[in-house]
């Protein structure tokens, strides 16, 4: 290999970028001149160190153009990793402040090093601004009254040098992009990051680094933050009302608790997995009393196993929990009902037609997403009622490939009559619009 | 005994490494989780010289995390200076004469070595001013006197 042949500039772009990004970047700035390959390669870079220490600038008030510059070159460039600047000089805060909006702004952005030297430089960092969605947050600095909820509030935001900004909960995306940022922040002071969402104000200890002893400490948990705010609450109400708890009885800081047979947690209320694994592991369910999971009906489990359900219809009580149970049985294949005569009733009840909705195409049929194959119904004997709810069934189970229906024609009329009246069944059945592309009817007479 | 990945260099050459250290490899681990490492790997763009090299760090390397782990228990000074070693260690790496450096990261980048990328990318510019640049990685100026001067001036920020 010939001593002058300028292998550098026939390495690939990316491994140029490379190079370039572990450089400051001011001297990577400086490679723009050495060629026109090293022209566009500045724009590769994928991470950013800047600094106005002396050595790296000679006028401390060139920097934020330089700064400036750099950024506006970089805006096309599609990645930012790290971002990392550091003053020993005072800037314009405003300018600094947009720098960091800038780089924040950037997808892929992972990290961020905040580092100033003078304490009067270091004030330009503190100020966090924090977007919030409640507009009566605005004012918590300004009102007279507070809460004891702002109480708390108060107290904890007293030390932060921060702005509250109201930002409607449409145009959250600023935040929302925020709060899923791990930022390292290089401060002397304790930062933290607060960001609003919809539902409560949540706090984040943003991950710190502290300049002088390096102490590290963790997020602290937001749902142990809400915590020890619920758990302030109660003892000072029990100190109050002067209560006493037995220590022995109590558990704090869980996850998750047992109650009445119940699991509470993060998540809400569920069923104890103890109480009903014997449910839950059942191969193939025979028989599954309808009225306990009523009561169940919402935490009702999941039944990954159930491929048969077979219910039989009472005139007395209605269908309230088989939309669930079809809901929460996605394996289901096989339905089997015996009777379709039901009390007629609105709860619950998108399995069947008792009750004319208005919206009914905005609503998602329970039936639409069930992937049953086979539907046996026996008892049939063609009212109205029936025929509505077998439309109902053909109509919006999708996956229908048999449909097996016993008619019960009764046999105290003539002969010729049951085979008319059979007849009229059959011909209303099969004239039902249907789902699937092509179910097969069976339809048996059964005489009594 | 654990498993052995073969490679094979441009000129042909067959390496024989432990899967662990071939593991240092993204590539090469993506390879391996495909189950498509039979028969040797075939490296068409890395020279021999380069290989040995490559095996060499990523080698030290998986060594130094072995070795750190089972030191993992008891944090004491000897642990900062197995990190001292291993950092003096990489220096020494990297002193080697231009060519051979490039190759390393023509291969570090092709095979995904982030360390070694890093490593090979850090040292080489830091700290010299345009025309030392210039002078020791040969570039060829294809600015004419007046191009450069519009660049310089365009970006004077940069040269402040």
């Amino acid at each position: 290999m010939s001593p002058q042949r300028d292998s550098i500039s026939s390495l690939p772009d990316e491994v140029l970028g490379k190079v370039l990004s572990l450089l400051p970047t001011k001297q990577a700035a400086s490679t723009l001149v050495l060629s026109k390959r090293w022209r566009n390669l500045l724009s590769l870079v994928d991470s950013l160190d800047l600094s106005d220490d002396a050595t790296a600038t000679g006028d401390p008030s060139g920097f934020p153009d330089f700064v400036d510059k750099t950024l506006a070159l970089l805006t096309n460039s599609s990645i930012i990793k790290r971002f990392s600047l550091r003053c020993e000089h005072t800037h314009d805060a405003s300018r600094v402040d947009n720098w960091i909006r800038t780089v924040l702004e950037r997808r892929s952005f992972s990290e961020l090093h905040l580092e100033s030297v003078t304490s009067r430089a270091r004030a330009q960092f503190l100020k966090v601004q924090v977007f919030t969605d409640h507009k009566s947050l605005k004012y918590i600095f300004t009102q007279g009254d507070l809460n004891l909820r702002q109480r708390i509030w108060i107290e904890l935001l007293a030390d932060y040098n921060l702005d509250i900004v109201y930002h409607p909960g449409k145009a959250n995306q600023v935040a929302d992009a925020l709060s899923r940022r791990k930022v390292d922040v290089s401060e002397a002071k304790e930062v933290q990051e607060l960001v609003a969402t919809l539902a409560s104000l949540r706090l984040w200890h943003v991950r710190f680094e502290r300049q002088r002893n390096r102490n590290r400490r963790d997020r602290v948990n937001e749902v142990y933050w809400n915590h020890d705010w619920h758990l302030r609450v109660v003892l000072n109400k029990l100190r109050e009302q002067q209560l006493y708890a037995k220590s022995s009885k109590c558990s704090f800081w869980q996850r998750e608790i047992g109650f009445l047979g119940h699991i509470v947690s993060e998540a809400g209320v569920a069923v104890d997995p103890e109480k009903i694994v014997a449910i839950t592991k059942w191969p193939t369910p025979g028989i599954i009393n309808l009225q306990v999971f009523h009561l169940y009906c919402k935490s009702m489990p999941v039944f990954h196993k159930l491929l048969t359900l077979s219910f039989e219809s009472d005139k007395e009580k209605g269908w309230q929990v088989v939309p669930l149970l079809l809901n929460n049985s996605p394996n289901l294949e096989t339905l089997v009902i015996k009777g379709l005569v039901h009390r007629v009733t609105d709860r619950y009840g998108d399995a069947c037609v008792c009750v004319a909705r208005k919206n009914k195409e905005e609503e998602v049929c329970c039936l639409s997403t069930c992937q049953v194959k086979v539907l046996k119904v026996s008892g049939y004997r063609g009212t109205r009622r029936e025929l509505n709810q077998m439309k109902h069934f053909l109509g919006n189970l999708k996956c229908l490939e048999t449909v097996k229906v016993d008619v019960e024609v009764e046999s105290h009329r003539e002969d010729k009559n049951v085979n008319k009246n059979y007849q009229r069944i059959i011909n209303a059945l099969t004239k039902l619009p249907r789902a699937s592309s092509n179910p097969f009817l069976l339809i048996y007479p059964l005489c009594n | 005994m654990s498993k052995k990945i073969i490679f094979e260099s441009s000129e042909g050459e067959s390496f024989e490494v432990d899967e662990a250290v071939a593991l240092e490899c993204q590539t090469i681990k993506n390879m391996i989780e495909d189950d498509c490492t039979d028969g040797g790997i075939p490296l068409a763009n890395v020279n021999s010289a380069t290989l040995t090299k490559v095996i060499d760090y990523c080698k030290k390397h998986v060594e130094a995390a072995a070795a750190a782990e089972a030191n993992a228990g008891d944090k004491d000074i000897y642990g900062a200076n197995k990190d001292i070693e291993l950092k003096t260690w990489d220096e020494e790496f990297v002193k080697v004469d231009q060519p051979l450096l490039f190759d390393l990261m023509l291969a570090a980048n092709f095979l995904i070595i982030p360390g070694l990328l890093d490593l090979t990318c850090k040292t080489m510019m830091r700290g010299k001013t345009v025309l030392q640049i210039r002078e020791i990685f040969h570039i060829k100026k294809d600015y004419t006197d007046a191009e450069e001067a519009e660049v310089r001036k365009e970006n004077a920020w940069a040269f402040e």
